[in-house]
């Protein structure tokens, strides 16, 4: 009888639980069905086309490794491996230390620090391919080009810029900061808030001020954001490919190919979409490993406090 | 304290109630088109058409009228036209049918067929077109939008590529606007060093325009595949002048630097040195001698004349590039979508697109119902004889331009000799005709 009272309770308890968390269901199914068409569809799909030689549309033959084989000897996917490690190489640093600095600014308890903010804010949620036809312009080569005329001023010759096979990738570097660093400052913006006031006292009363503040209260406490951002911004930077798509068309002679770029090509203008997804597959794996690699080094999800 | 209406509850509730018949909604498939209200009983097909926009609004403006005839005259087919976006349409089709979701009929271009022809992506047209049909067509055209001998795609309308010039410039330069004429490469040499000298252009070239490097390489009297299209020609002499034009015309700065690299499909968000009047020649369709002058008033639009390297060589003006209406395998209403291509490719219908979307018509009856502005009759008349179509325009046409295009720019920014990049070029493109022809 006690076993059956028990049991009974158990059952009713669990149905009054359904019942108050029946709401969110409805929200998380629509999510979960999203996710996996979407995301997990298409992921597994990657792995059944990488060894494939396929066109999706009228061939379709079984090639083992042989996708993975080839990487070994393309030249294009080594040159566009060197470039996208190239472009993140410069893009972490500048992106991470921008915002911060930025960041710092705009955290001041001054009037007017909303709107530059917001003003910070603006080109991320501009269209890379607006942003990009605006840099195109900005970018010219000719002498009279809107920054050659402003590095004129300075004395500085004339530059090709995206032209130039040396200065591309650092050009479009600098415009992937320009529509990136805002969301970054965000990031950083609620990590300096997050930072409890009470531990700057503590720090004045030592004898700390200034930039000595920043040095051992401020950025100490700001690891775990740093973390994130890093994580997110190098997985963003491996990725990259809009700017690169409208701006130079991956070049001048392949100066600013990208393996998302590589990709791309050998998908939609190649047809050979077995090959796409064999080195998509690659390129998930070098994106998981150095994410690992980050998350360790980095101590990303520890608590500093 | 006044109590809340809604209890978060309450509220939870109602979102998710909406947002699942939202999800829902969406998810089912669209109510077929009513049928007339005179058509009753009367049993439909409906067939999608994918278009790209030639006016603001080509649903109202070009597609309205043309099917309030068809379906007049064919009340049991339901004719649904989707304008799309220029952009990505490749990208799209190939998604499309890669889901077997692809539209019925597909207002293809050219440049992009044979790539779907060789995927079986379009329904070669001979059998479900009589000669009838196409009597109105030019053999060239005809030519344009086949392969090995198949119809794919009659066409509808048809750029006529030429050579246009500023006048203003040309007397500027010390030229006679009226009588000048530039029908070889060393004329257009000397007009490029007086251009230079004004710090104006001489003309634009894309790194990424194949169809340019095409013209260029006939011009020159060449053909860069060869007809059994087993092997190419990029190391044959034409192929190397017609790349050592282009490289000259860079490096002597008479074409803007910047047009040397870009997106493979479009030169987005770069100054029009044309219609700035800063460059004295330019290669324009049809109609341009209208939309330029609209654009700005104070260009002075001189039709040219079409080129060759030297005159020995007979002079070609460009390719025959331009739309028609292919019908896709995909597509579950041939019959239907047969009768609508067969209504859309008669002259008088293709006379009056062309009016409506200002394009110009392919065909010779067809040109009796259009009515084009002078300058774009007199356009038209003196380079569509001289256009050129077969194997150089319909093998690998992507393919090319984008193996092509990064070497062009190795050349033309100096980190290549014109027979390393062509090399270059022969050896991938070689690879790429064996792996697609055998």
């Amino acid at each position: 009888m006690a076993v059956a009272g028990s049991s009974q309770r158990a059952s009713s308890q669990f149905l009054k639980r359904l019942r108050s968390s029946l709401p969110w269901y409805p929200f998380i199914i629509i999510n979960a069905l999203v996710f996996v068409l979407f995301n997990l569809v298409p992921w597994f799909s990657m792995f059944r086309y990488s060894v494939l030689k396929t066109d999706l549309l009228s061939t379709r033959e079984f090639v083992g490794l042989d996708h993975f084989v080839r990487m070994l000897t393309d030249a294009k996917l080594h040159k566009a491996m060197l470039n996208t490690a190239w472009f993140t190489l410069m893009y972490i640093p500048l992106l991470v230390v921008a915002s911060l600095g930025v960041a710092i600014l705009v955290n001041r308890p001054l009037r007017g620090m909303k709107a530059f903010r917001a003003i910070y804010f603006l080109p991320n949620i501009t269209s890379v391919a607006v942003l990009a036809l605006i840099f195109r312009r900005f970018l010219s080569p000719r002498p009279d080009g809107p920054l050659n005329f402003l590095i004129g001023l300075v004395g500085i010759p004339p530059q090709k810029w995206l032209i130039d096979v040396y200065q591309a990738m650092p050009s479009i570097v600098g415009i992937s900061l320009w529509e990136a660093f805002g969301y970054f400052m965000v990031i950083w913006l609620a990590g300096l808030q997050a930072i409890p006031n009470e531990l700057y006292d503590a720090a004045k009363v030592d004898g700390a001020d200034g930039w000595r503040l920043h040095r051992y209260v401020t950025i100490p406490l700001l690891r775990p954001t740093a973390a994130f951002i890093i994580v997110i911004a190098t997985i963003g930077a491996l990725q990259v490919f809009g700017s690169i798509f409208i701006l130079t068309g991956g070049g001048p002679v392949n100066a600013t190919t990208t393996v998302v770029y590589q990709i791309y090509n050998e998908a939609f203008n190649f047809g050979r979409f077995g090959y796409a997804s064999a080195l998509s597959i690659l390129f998930f794996l070098i994106i998981l490993i150095i994410a690992l690699i980050q998350s360790r080094y980095l101590r990303f999800g520890d608590d500093v406090y | 304290m006044k109590q809340s209406v809604l209890s978060r509850r309450q509220f939870l509730q109602l979102s998710a109630g909406v947002t699942v018949t939202s999800a829902l909604a969406a998810c089912v498939a669209p109510a077929a088109p009513a049928a007339d209200s005179g058509d009753a009983g009367m049993e439909t097909t409906t067939i999608d058409v994918w278009a790209y926009p030639r006016t603001e609004n080509d649903g109202d403006i070009v597609y309205g009228p043309l099917n309030e005839g068809f379906h007049a005259a064919h009340p049991d087919i339901m004719v649904q036209v989707e304008v799309q976006p220029w952009g990505g349409r490749r990208e799209k089709l190939y998604a499309a049918a890669a889901a077997g979701e692809a539209p019925d009929i597909w207002d293809a271009t050219t440049d992009t067929v044979p790539a779907y022809i060789t995927k079986g992506v379009i329904l070669g047209l001979d059998d479900l077109l009589t000669a009838d049909d196409l009597a109105d067509y030019h053999a060239a055209e005809i030519d344009a939008a086949s392969l090995d001998g198949v119809l794919y795609m009659p066409l509808i309308e048809a750029e006529v590529n030429g050579i246009a010039y500023n006048g203003g410039l040309l007397s500027e330069l010390g030229y006679d606007p009226a009588t000048a004429s530039f029908q070889t490469w060393d004329e257009l040499y000397a007009l490029g060093e007086r251009a230079a000298e004004q710090n104006w252009y001489l003309e634009s070239l894309s790194t990424f325009s194949w169809g340019g490097f095409l013209v260029t390489v006939h011009e020159a009297g060449g053909q860069v595949y060869t007809d059994d299209r087993t092997d190419s020609n990029f190391l044959e002499q034409p192929v190397i002048d017609a790349l050592t034009r282009w490289v000259k015309e860079f490096q002597e700065g008479w074409v803007p630097l910047e047009y040397a690299i870009g997106s493979v499909d479009e030169q987005g968000g770069l100054p029009d040195y044309w219609l700035s009047l800063e460059q004295v020649t330019a290669r324009r369709e049809d109609a341009a001698c209208v939309q330029d002058v609209e654009a700005n008033p104070d260009l002075e639009y001189v039709i040219g004349h079409a080129r060759s390297m030297d005159s020995s060589i007979t002079a070609v003006s460009g390719i025959v590039s331009g739309q028609g209406w292919a019908i896709t395998s995909q597509s579950d209403a041939v019959d239907a979508a047969v009768t609508w291509v067969k209504y859309m490719i008669m002259p008088e219908q293709v006379g009056t697109r062309a009016n409506l979307a200002g394009t110009t018509p392919v065909g010779n009856k067809s040109k009796e119902v259009w009515n084009p502005a002078p300058c774009t009759a007199e356009y038209v008349n003196r380079f569509g004889p001289l256009l050129f179509a077969g194997v150089d325009t319909n093998t690998l046409w992507q393919e090319s331009k984008v193996v092509a295009g990064p070497q062009f720019q190795a050349a033309v920014l100096g980190q290549a000799t014109v027979e390393e990049a062509l090399e270059t070029i022969k050896t991938e493109i070689d690879a790429l005709l064996l792996e697609q022809y055998g």
